[in-house]
């Protein structure tokens, strides 16, 4: 662009003479556009001269350069035109070029040849006799000539003419072409003497071809296939005529294999014919003839194991005529037959794809969507699914709209929900599934199904009093049921109103005794209650709550626990213990109760009642696990060394993940220097039972950091940083990896920039890994 | 929900997909008397599951929603085209000999022309 305008704006400030310089200079370098543009602002000065009153005459310097513009326009167009894309751009130059140059003898061939090959013979050879005036003994104007005549059916004109002409003038192209003029009025034979005597005509394509007509038409069919197979071989690149002489003979080619029933290779040869013809910037005549050719071969090649050869030839006829709805009409349904036997062979992705092909051309196809559909979640493409299965949605919504249809309404509906459950699922926008939702319920205000969705749709994304719209609709129109009072339960509880909340749960409850998730939550609102008193000391009021609580699962330690820590707080000791003996006779045997209730006696300073649950504990289970839970409960209450004891005799046994968890215990309590050791030791035994297990190393990083051991956290962070690129499982380390880093970088430009001492370093990290 | 080529329910019971319910009644008969439960229990199980997919109208549209259409019988729907196919005359001939002429002569003059230029 910038060029052009640069050109543009050179020319402009030239004189004229300079213009037609430079064109000539634009014009032997082959920018012959450039040239054109240069000519035709130098032809508008010419006109505004003569035109403007300006004189009528020109100034002698431009009236001496004038003659010399015209020749130099007409080479230009000319040179456009033998590039150009299309014969009606050529003919639209040549015109042009002829226009400037009336006589010149190239122009006047060209436009001949051009007006030819647009098959506008009469046109053809007026301008052929036109060059074949001026220049007679030119052979190409010659050829022309004859050419003209042939194509203008005048074939004794085309005799004598070439009978005038001495033998040795007859070069290949009039050969032929007296060749081509017997076989024009029906002379096989003496066409074929011709053709063959002329050793000069034999060898072009053209020729070929032309050999290989003659015995086509003279009905000699093993001959014509013979010269036909002959492919020619070219040692440069082909010419353009050689290419549609080669493009002919595909044709040909593929239009006897159609004759003799051989229509796979018929199909094979008329590809490449169209192929070759296709290259070439000319319509040839064969072209238009092909997609008949494709329409029968594919009716002759159809059967429901192979369509592969019908379908080509569908597209191919579809790729002709955009218009052609038979093509597209059976390459839809050839793509669905061909996909559904993919299908049933079990290549579903293959399937997929022909669907999706045919479904380009009938985007409403309701079969093809549904196969698309069903096709992508069986490949798990969930996305895929959803967008094709509401296309399908709304082409059926459509059809409802139009026409009322019992059967296909049931068909939405199922439809619909499996949409919704599908979009739920893929987390997709709110605003679409709730989109979906109320498509669905705008074709069923009554169906109980959607609202179920719309009830868990707003759960999900913490809407409860949306939900309880249409709670409160299923409410009016169903019975009384467990399930929705539950639901109801939820969301009021949701909203802060507890008490009508537990209302609900009660009922579910009076309704269905076993409910578990009516309970559940009944409990867990009680919980929220019982909080809530507590923080304001109302304690009998949070008595009543954990009794409650009780009543509804007489098993729920937790419950015990609180109640048992609010009669402690209320100074009835007594009335704790008696719940928390109740808590271990209702389990004599389990291990774990008489721990969580030691630690409940710790908590209120009963050390030695705490110390025999936990060695009773430890003699109803002295797995790992136990001791763990027992050394947790010393941890909790700062007795260290207890605690540690107990680690200490789990580690012997524990699993590394046990070990972890002990380890991840232990440094919340590490500024104890016995801690600390301990914690070291268990790391060292959880990288001896998996050396090649990141965590150990990272759990040293951050108290090696805290320390300001800059460079031990580095090496304990590299040797993770190793073991986690060792193994996929890993993986999920490579965040914490980059934090450790991040932080370790920090810590070296403190100690770097600021000399702040290690301790106090130390405790900064403490404060910024905390 | 996935749905595999061999779970459909039209296919277990040789019927079409656009059968009546009595239609699929009668061809769910017909296949318990060919294959009762004390005799092929496993045939009959599958028999009986593909009738209960397509015997309440819910799960029939369940099924015909789900249910791949791999049918043959789209090639039913393949239509003959009306296009007749123009027979290799003197005059078709004719006219592919000239262009090729043409096209020969313009190979000539842009030879000639590259060559002067």
């Amino acid at each position: 662009m910038g060029k052009k305008t640069k050109t543009k704006k050179q020319s402009q400030a030239l004189s004229v003479p300079a213009q037609v310089q430079l064109a000539e200079k634009q014009l032997q370098d082959g920018r012959f556009q450039d040239a054109i543009n240069t000519l035709f602002r130098v032809e508008a000065e010419f006109r505004h001269y003569t035109s403007q009153g300006k004189g009528q005459t020109l100034p002698p310097h431009l009236a001496n350069l004038q003659p010399t513009v015209a020749p130099l326009m007409g080479q230009a167009m000319f040179a456009r035109a033998l590039a150009a894309e299309s014969v009606e751009a050529r003919i639209k130059d040549l015109q042009e070029a002829l226009i400037r140059t009336p006589e010149n003898r190239d122009y006047l061939l060209g436009l001949g040849i051009c007006q030819m090959l647009a098959e506008n013979h009469q046109q053809a050879w007026l301008f052929f006799e036109q060059a074949q005036q001026r220049t007679p003994d030119d052979p190409l104007v010659k050829g022309g000539f004859i050419l003209g005549l042939l194509a203008s059916g005048k074939t004794r004109e085309v005799r004598d003419a070439l009978k005038a002409l001495p033998e040795e003038a007859l070069d290949p192209r009039l050969h032929r072409l007296f060749a081509m003029r017997d076989f024009f009025i029906g002379n096989n034979a003496q066409a074929t003497e011709r053709l063959r005597n002329s050793a000069s005509a034999k060898g072009s394509a053209v020729s070929h071809i032309f050999d290989a007509i003659i015995s086509l038409s003279a009905g000699d069919l093993p001959i014509a296939q013979q010269r036909l197979n002959q492919i020619p071989t070219f040692d440069r690149n082909p010419s353009t005529g050689e290419l549609a002489a080669l493009a002919t003979q595909f044709f040909y080619k593929g239009a006897l294999c159609f004759e003799l029933g051989n229509f796979e290779q018929a199909a094979t040869a008329l590809f490449e014919a169209e192929d070759l013809a296709r290259k070439i910037a000319v319509n040839l005549p064969f072209l238009e003839r092909l997609a008949a050719y494709y329409h029968k071969i594919a009716a002759a090649t159809q059967s429901p194991s192979n369509l592969t050869v019908p379908i080509a030839c569908w597209q191919r006829a579809q790729a002709i005529n955009a218009k052609d709805q038979a093509a597209a009409a059976n390459l839809r349904a050839a793509q669905q037959v061909e996909g559904n036997r993919a299908w049933r062979e079990g290549r579903v992705a293959e399937a997929l794809e022909i669907w999706q092909k045919a479904l380009h051309l009938k985007p409403q196809d309701e079969r093809l969507l549904t196969n698309i559909a069903a096709a992508c979640e069986q490949l798990e493409r969930s996305e895929d699914a959803i967008i094709y299965w509401r296309s399908l949605a709304r082409i059926w919504r459509q059809t409802l709209k139009r026409e009322f249809d019992d059967a296909l309404k049931e068909r939405l509906l199922v439809l619909e929900k499996h949409i919704i459950e599908k979009m739920m699922k893929a987390d997709r926008p709110n605003h679409e599934v709730i989109a979906e939702l109320d498509a669905a319920l705008s074709l069923d205000a009554t169906n109980a199904e959607t609202r179920r969705q719309y009830i868990e749709f707003y759960f999900d994304i913490g809407q409860p009093k949306q939900a309880l719209k249409h709670i409160e609709y299923l409410e009016r129109h169903e019975a009384e049921s467990a399930a929705l009072l539950t639901q109801k339960g939820l969301a009021l509880e949701m909203t802060r109103k507890s008490a009508a909340a537990q209302k609900c749960f009660a009922r579910a409850l009076e309704l269905e005794p076993h409910n578990a998730l009516a309970r559940q939550a009944y409990i867990a609102s009680l919980d929220q209650e019982g909080q809530k008193a507590l923080e304001k000391s109302q304690y009998a009021r949070a008595v009543e709550i954990c009794q409650k609580q009780l009543e509804l699962d007489p098993t729920l330690l937790l419950a015990r626990a609180n109640l048992a820590n609010i009669y402690f707080e209320m100074d009835e000791a007594e009335s704790a213990e008696k719940v928390l003996q109740q808590a271990i006779e209702s389990s004599p045997d389990d291990a774990y109760i008489r721990v969580t209730i030691g630690g409940i006696y710790f908590s209120n300073g009963y050390t030695k009642t705490a110390q025999e649950l936990f060695q009773k504990a430890e003699e109803l289970d002295p797995s790992p696990e136990c001791l763990f839970k027992i050394g947790n409960e010393y941890l909790s209450k700062c007795k260290h060394q207890e605690g540690i004891k107990y680690f200490e005799r789990a580690a012997k046994t524990a699993s590394l993940d046990l070990l972890f968890e002990m380890c991840l215990t232990l440094v919340e309590h590490d500024d104890d220097k016995k801690v600390e050791k301990s914690v070291n030791r268990i790391i060292g035994l959880a990288i001896k039972k998996d050396p090649s297990h990141p965590l150990p190393h990272l759990i040293k990083v951050p108290r090696l950091l805290i320390k300001a051991k800059v460079d031990q956290a580095q090496s304990a962070l590299n040797e993770a940083e190793r073991l986690v690129s060792e193994k996929k499982e890993f993986a999920s380390f490579k965040a914490d990896i980059d934090e450790f880093r991040k932080a370790i970088k920090a810590l070296r430009h403190l100690i770097e920039n600021t000399g702040m001492p290690p301790e106090l370093l130390g405790l900064l990290g403490r404060m910024d890994l905390d | 929900m996935k749905v595999n080529a061999s779970d459909n329910p039209y296919k277990v019971l040789g019927v079409e997909r656009q059968a009546t319910a009595a239609q699929i009644k009668q061809a769910y008969f017909g296949l318990v008397r060919e294959h009762p439960p004390e005799q092929d229990p496993e045939g009959f199980k599958r028999i009986r599951a593909a009738y209960e997919k397509l015997r309440d109208t819910k799960d029939r549209a369940q099924t015909d929603i789900f249910t791949v259409d791999d049918s043959a019988l789209a090639l039913s729907d393949i239509q003959t085209s009306e296009v007749e196919l123009p027979p290799l005359t003197l005059e078709v001939m004719k006219r592919d000999l000239l262009a090729l002429e043409a096209l020969s002569l313009l190979d000539e003059l842009q030879a000639r022309v590259a060559a002067t230029s």
